[in-house]
């Protein structure tokens, strides 16, 4: 008697036990999952304030710039001759920035070629132009036309249409940033140009220039409309 | 001798059971304190980011107005130069490259990726690739857009639109689905055009979904680099002719 009522607790014990271990495992695993989501999160919010703080950075230096630059152009009206100058210089940043002006640097120049049963396409240029900005150009022709901002590439027949002006093959497209930098991203392997190269046979060849002459874009009054935009001040 | 003996696996068994609870108590009070110290945390870092959140803003507004101001100091100068052609030149530039916000006329495309995976189609061409944006854009501007903006990104000479995962960078920014691409032109001549779109028409047939409206009046967020035109024109020099 004493013997069976003996077993029946040791097994009652070993149940319990059996039972607070997985229940135990359970617990363990689950304080681990949830501190290391928390971890996550926590990860996941400092890069978030990284971020901002550097966009913040940014945005301070330049509201400071623009600060600098109003108060000297306050003196604008005073007629201080140096701060005249310096807004003729903002003048012609614009104008630089907006392709009006021909610019020159160092960069890089791509020919492409037609071969024998090939055409170069419009979206062949439309995407070379694309990877030329995405690779920090800052001024791009296509047979000396500046590409300004609503500036269109399209087919007619096998000739290209850039700016209402027709242009035949070879297409020389020249960029101004680092040589060295466009350079690399243009030439790699599985790259645009390398697949426009040995997959389609067309002729194209870069060159790396320190004085690459990018001339403005000239406007015979039907390219840059504006008739239709009001400013919003 | 059989008594010692389930003594012993008595001791034993208390042994483990003491183990697991002190183990079990352990863990509970150190996630427990984790928690407590992690979401401290948290909540610091969400008022924190709330606060640079604020200050950017704030910022943002200040560098608004100073370009506002330097635009008026600049307008007041040309028009006292007494040179018309100059005056028009510079409100064209403004308008025309982004450097300040516009308002007009236009059409308004909403794109967004196929709502579900179909049989036999490659899931390649149920979302919208950098190329699809690009072409669009492209489209838009051969049917006379004055102005354009992806996701109130202006897009200037050097606006580039490329892939980046499952985002499209434009103006060295991510965007993500749905992309809304505003244009301002002439509805009827903007909407036809795009309506009649080679790309716009592949893409629809892949059950993306995109929408096309005519809009009375659009506005367009001047470029987001305006006011710090330097960085954008650092390599290059003006040669005089």
């Amino acid at each position: 008697m004493k013997k069976i009522s003996r077993n029946i607790a040791m097994m009652i014990v070993c149940i319990l036990l059996g039972i607070m271990l997985s229940l135990q495992y359970k617990s363990v695993n689950y304080n681990q999952a949830m501190s290391s989501l928390n971890n996550k999160r926590l990860e996941e919010l400092k890069e978030e304030l990284i971020k901002l703080q550097n966009q913040k950075n940014e945005l301070q230096e330049r509201y400071m710039k623009l600060e600098e630059e109003n108060q000297t152009y306050a003196k604008v009206k005073e007629g201080d001759s140096e701060a005249v100058q310096q807004l003729k210089n903002s003048l012609k940043k614009a104008r630089i920035f907006a392709g009006l002006e021909t610019v020159k640097g160092a960069g890089l120049i791509i020919t492409l070629d037609n071969n024998e049963s090939m055409y170069v396409e419009d979206s062949d240029i439309l995407h070379i132009v694309n990877e030329l900005r995405a690779s920090g150009a800052q001024a791009i022709s296509v047979n000396d036309e500046r590409i300004v901002a609503m500036s269109e590439i399209r087919e007619a027949g096998t000739n290209i249409v850039i700016n209402g002006k027709q242009f035949k093959a070879p297409f020389v497209i020249k960029a101004i940033a680092d040589p060295d930098e466009l350079e690399r991203s243009m030439t790699f392997i599985g790259g645009y140009l390398d697949i426009l190269t040995n997959n389609f046979q067309l002729k194209v060849s870069l060159k790396k220039s320190d004085e690459v002459i990018i001339y403005k874009f000239v406007d015979d009054g039907t390219s840059i409309k504006t008739d239709l935009l009001t400013p919003v001040e | 001798m059989k008594k010692p003996e389930s003594r012993f696996i008595l001791l034993f068994v208390f042994i483990i059971f003491g183990m697991v609870v002190s183990l079990q108590f352990k863990s509970t009070m150190n996630s427990r304190k984790t928690t407590a110290a992690s979401s401290l945390n948290i909540e610091m870092l969400r008022e924190q980011i709330a606060q640079v959140s604020s200050e950017i803003q704030e910022l943002r507004a200040g560098i608004d107005e100073n370009i506002a101001l330097q635009n008026e100091i600049i307008r007041e100068y040309i028009s006292l130069q007494d040179d018309s052609l100059m005056e028009e030149e510079w409100e064209q530039i403004k308008l025309h490259t982004g450097l300040v916000d516009v308002s007009g006329p236009g059409i308004r495309i909403t794109l967004n990726d196929a709502p579900e995976r179909q049989p036999d189609v490659n899931l390649s061409f149920l979302v919208i690739h950098d190329n699809d944006v690009r072409t669009i854009l492209n489209d838009l501007k051969i049917a006379g857009a004055q102005a354009i903006a992806v996701n109130g990104e202006r897009i200037v000479p050097m606006s580039e639109q490329v892939c980046a995962g499952p985002t499209i960078i434009i103006n060295g920014n991510r965007h993500p689905v749905p992309y809304i691409v505003e244009a301002i032109g002439d509805p009827d001549v903007l909407y036809e055009s795009m309506s009649n779109s080679i790309k716009i028409a592949e893409m629809k047939h892949f059950n993306i979904q995109v929408e096309i409206t005519k809009v009375k009046e659009i506005q367009i967020p001047k470029f987001s680099g305006a006011g710090n035109l330097d960085r954008y024109i650092s390599g290059l020099e003006v040669v005089e002719k």
